[in-house]
């Protein structure tokens, strides 16, 4: 009796598993998203709006450059001194939430040195980047001018 | 009564849950992949497969020949997810979950966890009344031939 129990869930879990498999091959063979780099995965404006509260923003730009516009509620992080954008990064972070960090444009080397950095610091995968950068976001969408640079200690 | 209450519980977690991560393919591959438990490539396969999974359990516990299947996929799946989030807390890992896509983003691992328990005796119990179904249709069928 167990060995017809054994083999009527099995027959039932296969078949179950071969119906799923069909879209899941389709899915694997066809959509390229997971074969992208696996440094580090990019986030559109479109595809963070509505969730702006789970995510922290990481400028990396020039200062002078963030001081004239930037992502509403954006830390300015200075390469070469991170340390106060460091603190004021840990007072907000919180497991979970995700720390988007973008520079001028896509593929902003800048922005990934700042990713790597961010990675370590914090202990976390949750590190994105901003697809296209700065230049991708749109300027009536939560934008601020005025400056919010943390100063240097 | 009772079971097709905790069978429609269980099945829309499962449809759901599998429909958010198919909705937000890169984010389900980011929560797989920061488990740590995988490589890129492998988490990309899992986060293609795994929401088919779900829903495929969730519709066969509504199947009639496919019952026990989805029971035990839901049941397995469960498990499985058990386990990812308890390692992840060992490892002090900064997990979000991500089972609901982003709507689960502030829920804690260990908060997940409890939540995973109580699907876990959901599952459970479905599992072993379907069970105990097939079981007396084998043996019905054993008694008639």
């Amino acid at each position: 009796m167990i060995r017809r129990l054994i083999k009527a869930t099995a027959q039932q879990v296969i078949i179950l598993l071969g119906l799923a498999g069909i879209p899941a091959l389709l899915t694997v063979v066809f959509d390229w998203e997971w074969k992208k780099p696996a440094e580090f995965m990019e986030m559109s404006a479109t595809q963070s709006e509505g969730q702006m509260e789970g995510l922290l923003w990481v400028d990396v730009r020039d200062p002078d450059r963030f001081e004239q516009a930037h992502v509403r509620g954006a830390i300015a992080l200075v390469e070469e001194t991170p340390g106060p954008a460091l603190d004021s990064l840990r007072e907000r972070w919180m497991p979970g939430k995700r720390i988007i960090v973008y520079g001028e444009g896509s593929g902003s080397e800048r922005a990934i040195r700042a990713g790597r950095m961010l990675k370590r610091e914090f202990h976390t995968q949750n590190v994105l980047l901003l697809r296209g950068g700065w230049a991708s976001w749109p300027r009536d969408r939560g934008v601020e001018s005025m400056p919010q640079t943390v100063s240097p200690q | 009564m009772i079971w097709l209450l905790i069978r429609a519980i269980v099945s829309a977690l499962f449809i759901v849950a599998g429909l958010l991560k198919l909705r937000d393919a890169e984010l389900t591959l980011i929560s797989v992949y920061q488990y740590q438990l995988m490589s890129w490539e492998s988490a990309g396969v899992l986060a293609a497969t795994l929401p088919w999974i779900e829903i495929a359990g969730g519709v066969g516990i509504w199947l009639p020949k496919l019952r026990l299947g989805g029971a035990t996929l839901c049941l397995g799946l469960t498990v499985l997810f058990i386990a990812a989030l308890g390692s992840a807390v060992a490892r002090d890992l900064d997990v979000s979950c991500g089972c609901f896509g982003t709507s689960d983003l502030h829920v804690t691992a260990l908060k997940r966890l409890g939540e995973d328990m109580v699907l876990l005796v959901l599952c459970g119990g479905l599992w072993r009344s379907e069970l105990h179904r097939i079981r007396a249709q084998l043996q019905f069928e054993a008694e008639t031939a």
